[in-house]
């Protein structure tokens, strides 16, 4: 049973690991908001930008204030399962041969799997079962990854020749989907400013743990939902089908699959979190409203006039937002 | 936290009591509605409520008793606290904070949300439970209901329409005419008189009554002035006449008599601009001798004098050309004040040759003298002013006959300007008054009315009069 001093502790540590990522990255407040909520829901997240834009930065300033063991990931069409997750090596000693498991990189903290879609859909799957199930299973063993745990991918939208867009299946299983917009002109030059001058850039230190990470876990988890919220939830969910009456017109038009059950799991998980990391005891209807895009923007499938007329996924979810109300 | 589950208890019954409202108000402006249109058809289809008087009541306290019934029982459902919390949330700008509270306590998840929640909500329970109350729109339906409650009750021509259907014929919902207008304004008593054989059970047989709604219908229906024609009806009370013939004059014959009766009484011989330039008006029309009487009174300034050259122009027996009396209406409305004030339905003016003919129609001696003197042309005389006697004179309000259907008693109808013969004298009390229908005629010729609406004149005055000409 959690108390006062665990929420007093979590709010402390999370509220020190925002300033301490905020002395690295500048901007970006959404990205990491995603970034620290699915820290706290035990979810991935699945970043989306052009190459430059702070995304590796980001993660590693979230592994360096919070001491945990990163490791990055480069993914290429020639990467194979074995080379992320790890494999048995034949090693001898005392004259006896063994095969003993290397770990590969996927065992650690926060792992930051960078431009996901030039792997094969093969390699990418490798990624399903830690992703979901926080374990590695290699030549019929087992192996439990070490909590905290959070993948962070990055794909980039503009270079698409070469590339295996992540299966639907691997998609949902990112909590949240956060689009790393180009820095504004305030921002870039405080970002040249931070990298060109004095000491440079430095990763900073740790202001957190493990352990306040899992407890703020906890804290989040208990944090109420009023029940009218939770309805509101189920039906922004269900409005992105098309089939559904709660469905507005554009999304009956232009959508393929709507958002999975597992979309509303994440709707009110991230909508718990952000409560937290606003310092409120409950969550509110601006908290569900907030993680709507970047829960349910990987989630919906566009049909073929949808993708032939380039329609926007946010606009999509603009429609719904407007549609559904709370009864 | 015993002031939390008050807290929560209070709201539901508050909630219950707000929901059977909002039903209420949805429920009670519709039952009301249907309680008018249902008296409105019962009446249409000749039905009647057994009380009279009290059937708009019984109407209104069966709306609002259906109307409570009907949302008692749709409010017996369970109230969804979860939405009611959230929504009073909204109202007090608390952002879920009361139906989280809510959701921990009942599935007791976490205490360490129910003690951080719990100050929160407390700190703002009469809030909650301030703002919880009826909405705008319902109560504006309430109001509705109570409006057409109202109407139900109190309002005449549904009161009438509920009534049983051998009410007057003004009962119909037809809107009233000027003259029925006039009635009502000028007394209750036609109004107590028309309800009086429903109330001793001396109700006219439904046949009588049919037969005067016809003739009536008929009268309506071929009506064929157009309406922006203003055509002033007879008066039809004896207040309205007198109302409708005191403190002006009616012809040039009028004006000089009153000219004569203020010099004998004042003393004064002076006329206004208005009064100098009607006799001016006149001067071109009249042959020489009255020309000069009118010179000199125009000029004359002993009383004595003037009133002799007066006397001798109301004495000629020619009579004077019609002249527009306009000119003298303030003075006349100025003298007539102490009597306007009995009837405002009363037209200010009207013209000589009608204020004739309702002279002329007076079934009094006065009226008599006036017939006989009628010339060749059919055109009545003006009534003679040198007589001593009053020139208004009596009305006839007798009652002619205690059986003249549901129309009641029969002096409401005979007025002036209405050419009804009395009984001869010595008669019997019940023989009937004879409608002259010569005299009639003349009437209807003067008012443009088509020849062929002179049966139904005509028999409704028979019908009335139970007579004939």
């Amino acid at each position: 049973m959690i108390t006062e001093r665990d929420l007093e502790r979590a709010r402390g540590a999370f509220a020190r690991l925002r300033e301490a990522i905020g002395t690295v990255i500048v901007g970006h407040d959404s990205v990491v908001e995603a970034a620290l909520i699915a820290l706290l829901c035990r979810g991935n997240v699945l970043l989306e930008g052009v190459p430059g834009l702070g995304k590796t930065l980001l993660v590693r300033a979230l592994a360096g204030a919070l001491g945990l063991r990163f490791s990055r990931i480069q993914f290429t069409p020639d990467l194979m399962p074995a080379d992320i997750l790890g494999t048995d090596i034949l090693t001898e000693e005392g004259g006896h041969r063994r095969f003993e498991f290397a770990a590969g990189p996927i065992f650690a903290n926060i792992v930051l799997a960078d431009e996901v879609n030039r792997a094969t859909p093969k390699t990418q799957s490798a990624l399903l079962e830690a992703m979901q199930e926080r374990t590695i299973t290699v030549r019929g063993r087992t192996y439990d990854l070490e909590e905290p745990y959070i993948v962070l991918a990055t794909q980039n939208p503009i270079e698409m020749e070469g590339t295996y867009p992540l299966p639907e299946a691997q998609v949902d299983r990112f909590l949240l989907k956060a689009i790393v917009q180009f820095p504004t002109l305030e921002d870039l030059d405080r970002i040249s400013s931070r990298n060109t001058e004095a000491e440079g850039l430095t990763i900073p230190q740790p202001v957190a743990g493990a352990e306040d990470v899992l407890v703020a876990r906890d804290v989040v988890a208990e944090i109420p939902v009023p029940e009218a919220l939770r309805n509101y939830a189920s039906r922004l969910v269900l409005a992105t089908h098309p089939s559904s009456e709660l469905a507005p017109p554009r999304v009956r038009d232009y959508v393929e699959y709507g958002a999975s059950p597992r979309a509303a799991i994440a709707l009110i998980m991230a909508a718990k979190a952000r409560a937290f990391l606003n310092g409120e005891v409950n969550v509110r209807q601006e908290d569900i409203d907030s993680v709507l895009e970047p829960a349910m923007i990987h989630r919906l499938i566009l049909n073929f006039r949808g993708e032939a007329e380039r329609i926007q996924i946010p606009d999509l979810l603009q429609d719904v937002r407007e549609k559904v109300t709370v009864l | 936290m015993p002031h939390l589950d008050r807290l929560f208890e209070k709201l539901d019954r508050k909630a219950r009591r707000i929901r059977f409202l909002s039903r209420f108000a949805l429920l009670f402006p519709a039952a009301a509605g249907a309680g008018v249109v249902l008296a409105l058809a019962l009446h249409a289809v000749g039905l009647s409520f057994p009380a009279r008087m009290t059937s708009g009541v019984i109407l209104a306290v069966s709306s609002f008793g259906l109307a409570a019934v009907a949302a008692s029982l749709l409010s017996l459902g369970r109230i969804q606290r979860g939405k009611l919390l959230f929504a009073l949330d909204t109202l007090v700008d608390q952002e879920g904070r009361l139906s989280a509270l809510y959701e921990v306590r009942r599935t007791g998840s976490s205490r360490l949300y129910e003690r951080a929640l719990a100050p929160l909500v407390a700190a703002r329970a009469d809030r909650y439970v301030a703002a919880l109350r009826l909405s705008r729109r319902s109560r504006i339906c309430i109001v509705l209901g109570l409006v057409a409650v109202v109407i139900l009750v109190v309002t005449p021509w549904i009161g009438a329409a509920v009534r049983p259907a051998a009410g007057p014929p003004e009962a119909g919902g037809e809107p009233p005419t000027a003259s029925s207008a006039t009635a009502d304004a000028g007394s209750d008593r036609g109004e107590e008189d028309r309800e009086r054989p429903v109330e001793d059970g001396t109700l006219p047989p439904e046949s009588e009554g049919v037969v005067l709604d016809d003739v009536l219908e008929s009268l309506r229906s071929s009506r064929t002035t157009p309406d922006d024609e203003i055509v002033e009806d007879l008066p039809t009370s004896p207040e309205a006449v007198e109302a409708a013939t005191a403190g002006r004059p009616t012809s040039f014959a009028g004006f000089l008599f009153e000219l004569s009766e203020r010099i004998s009484s004042a003393g004064d011989v002076e006329m206004s601009e208005a009064e100098r330039g009607l006799i001016s008006e006149i001067l071109p029309d009249v042959d020489e001798e009255i020309a000069a009487d009118l010179e000199a009174l125009l000029s004359e300034s002993d009383p004595d004098a003037a009133k002799e050259t007066i006397e001798r122009l109301l004495q000629s027996e020619e009579g004077f050309p019609d002249v527009d009396l306009t000119p003298l209406d303030s003075d006349a409305t100025r003298q007539g004040e102490e009597t306007a004030g009995r009837d405002s339905g009363e037209p200010e003016q009207a013209p000589a040759d009608e204020s004739a003919e309702s002279e002329m129609a007076q079934g009094d001696a006065a009226g008599e003298t006036a017939r006989d003197r009628e010339s060749e042309d059919g055109a009545y005389p003006i009534t003679d002013f040198g007589d001593t006697e009053e020139p208004v004179p009596e009305l006839v309000e007798a009652e002619l006959s205690a059986e003249l259907g549901e129309t009641g008693d029969l002096f409401e109808y005979i007025t002036r300007g209405v050419p009804i013969e009395p009984p001869d004298q010595g008669a019997d009390e019940t023989s009937p008054y004879v409608v002259d229908f010569d005299r009639i005629r003349s009437i209807l010729d003067g008012r443009s009315i088509p020849a062929d609406a002179y049966e139904v004149v005509q028999r409704y005055f028979e019908t009335i009069t139970e007579g004939g000409p």
